[in-house]
């Protein structure tokens, strides 16, 4: 029972993590219509940042610093690169996003080296918040969750209640006519990138000393906030929470099923015990992989426009 | 301030080796309802993008107030004194009908960036709002998505926007398209109560409204200017006759 609630807890907070990632994704896309291939790495470069910036301003510093760095370096792509391909359509978006999360992960290996650097939790952070059984709950995994928690109610309050919430609403609904009303879109539009790849650094910067700070972390998180984005629908800050609380959930939870698909199907009688030992003798817990992209493509074929998705994409 | 509010000298526009405009003088004195009419084709929507900022033109300027406005980017457009609406519905569909024309307000009280609402200043935005609501028939419907409207309803919201920004000059592209004759004469209506003490140039296919609302009409047939001149003088033109309304279509 308490290996189950502690399963359930890490996948929370690992949803959580991929919440604070997606939805730098999904505001950028349902606002400009940007499909960033390069997000990922901003989650990774928030890491690194942070990582070389906790020797000089220590843990913390280094939070703030690996956050402020990453949306700064989310700016200037925007206002640099991106602004200069958006009119020739999305497929340069994406080849740009695409060549831009290869440059980040070669530069990152050009200073920081191809392997993990250690890039700990401090030791005065390493304490139990609380004891479920007798698995003592770490405290920064609750910190990671708490986070964004905050972020989500921050950026949910910012544009439910705030008169520039208003503008950036009804940017996303209607860029024209926003324009039409003497507001200036382009600067909104980088205003939201910094914003988004912001939220990916500081993502970063906790995740990245609770996991593993490394070169691959983009390519290996990328994917799956990708689906994320696509399962709750493009565009959609409360879908990608809810999606991303059931991926982390389920890929969590899988790996603590304890059963084969032979078993499952023989106890169905579609196939013999004999089989079920033999050829399919494979675990359920394998396909913590696979999951998310089979709730994709069910939620693909369901429900295209995906969970809280709205008709326009 | 300037008698021509809005001056077009010599404008063309030619898309690839399509000319579909040359040379256009257009003079629209300030406080007039100015419509611009033509067959299908001969460059309104075109002269209408010019003005409002879509895209730039080729040649020739276009002044506002006596500063060249060609080529100017859409919010800085607006920000000159010009307020435009579109030809398909451009009202913010999910936000309520207040939300929709306080955007606009804020804009024309410079509170475009703020996260707190301090100040007299929001109070001032308050009352020009709930003015406009009134204004336009909406208080009990203000509360409402503006997805919940009825279509001539939305036309009105988009209409008190393009005026809540404080522009001085109005461009509406065909406000009355897709109405019944009921709903048309109430917006002909609200249009001239809205847009009273300001310049209005309008694109119009329906005659009646033409020859209701505008005291000046210009005639364009193939990217050209044939004649500019009040509703009788533009009904008993035979040239107008002969390339427009003889051909009993409209």
């Amino acid at each position: 029972m308490d290996t189950i609630v502690v399963a359930l807890l890490n996948g929370l907070i690992y949803g959580l993590l991929l919440f604070m990632i997606s939805s730098g994704l999904t505001l950028i896309f349902g606002m400009m219509g940007i499909l960033n291939f390069a997000h990922a790495s901003f989650y990774m470069l928030g890491a690194y940042l942070a990582f070389a910036a906790t020797r000089i301003f220590g843990f913390w510093g280094g939070i703030v610093f690996g956050t402020l760095g990453v949306a700064l370096i989310g700016l200037l792509c925007e206002r640099t690169l991106l602004r200069h391909v958006r009119r020739h359509g999305h497929v340069q978006e994406l080849l740009l996003t695409f060549g831009l999360s290869f440059a980040f992960e070669e530069l990152v290996k050009v200073f920081f080296g191809p392997y993990a650097v250690s890039y700990p939790v401090p030791e005065s952070l390493r304490f139990a918040a609380f004891s479920i059984g007798a698995v003592q709950y770490p405290f920064f995994r609750v910190l990671i969750g708490a986070t964004a928690i905050a972020m989500f109610a921050a950026i949910f309050c910012l544009l439910r209640f705030t008169r520039i919430g208003l503008v950036v609403r009804a940017a996303v609904l209607n860029p024209d006519m926003v324009r039409a009303l003497g507001y200036n879109v382009s600067a909104i539009f980088s205003g939201m990138f910094a914003v988004g790849a912001g939220l990916a650094g500081l993502a970063g910067a906790m995740g990245g000393a609770y996991y593993t700070t490394n070169p691959n972390m983009a390519t290996e998180l990328g994917v799956i906030v990708f689906v994320v984005v696509v399962v709750g629908g493009l565009g959609s800050l409360s879908g990608a929470l809810i999606a991303s609380l059931v991926i982390g959930v389920l890929v969590n939870a899988v790996v603590y099923v304890d059963t084969t698909f032979g078993d499952l199907l023989a106890k169905v009688g579609i196939v013999s015990a004999e089989t079920a030992r033999t050829l399919l003798n494979v675990p359920i817990a394998n396909t913590a992989g696979v999951l998310p992209f089979l709730l994709m493509l069910l939620v693909l074929m369901i429900r295209p426009q995906g969970i809280a998705g709205d008709e326009r994409v | 301030m300037n008698a021509n509010t809005l001056k077009l000298e010599g404008v063309a526009k030619t898309f690839g080796v399509v000319r579909v405009l040359e040379a256009i003088d257009l003079d629209i004195r300030q406080g007039e309802r100015h419509a611009l009419i033509g067959p299908n084709g001969a460059g309104k929507s075109t002269l209408f993008n010019l003005i409002s900022g879509a895209f730039a033109p080729t040649s020739g300027l276009i002044a506002l107030n006596g500063t060249s406005i060609g080529g100017l980017v859409p919010h800085a457009l607006n920000r000159a004194g010009l307020g435009r609406s579109f030809q398909i519905t451009h009202v913010f569909d999910r936000l309520t009908v207040r939300e929709n024309i306080l955007l606009a307000v804020m804009g024309r009280f410079g509170k475009r960036w703020s996260l707190m609402r301090i100040g007299p200043v929001w109070a001032q935005i308050a009352e020009e709002t709930d003015r406009l609501i009134a204004g336009a028939n909406l208080a009990a419907q203000a509360g409402k998505r503006a997805a919940d409207l009825a279509y001539s309803e939305q036309r009105a919201v988009e209409i008190c926007m393009t005026v809540g920004t404080g522009a001085s000059v109005i461009l509406l592209d065909e406000p009355t398209a897709g109405m019944s004759r009921e709903e048309t004469r109430h917006i002909i209506e609200f249009i001239r109560r809205m847009t009273e003490g300001r310049t209005l140039v309008m694109v119009e296919h329906d005659m009646d409204v033409v020859f209701t609302l505008a005291d000046r009409v210009s005639v364009l047939v193939n990217g050209r200017i044939l004649v500019t001149g009040t509703p009788a003088e533009i009904r008993s033109d035979p040239r107008v006759r002969e390339a427009y309304l003889g051909d009993g279509e409209h």
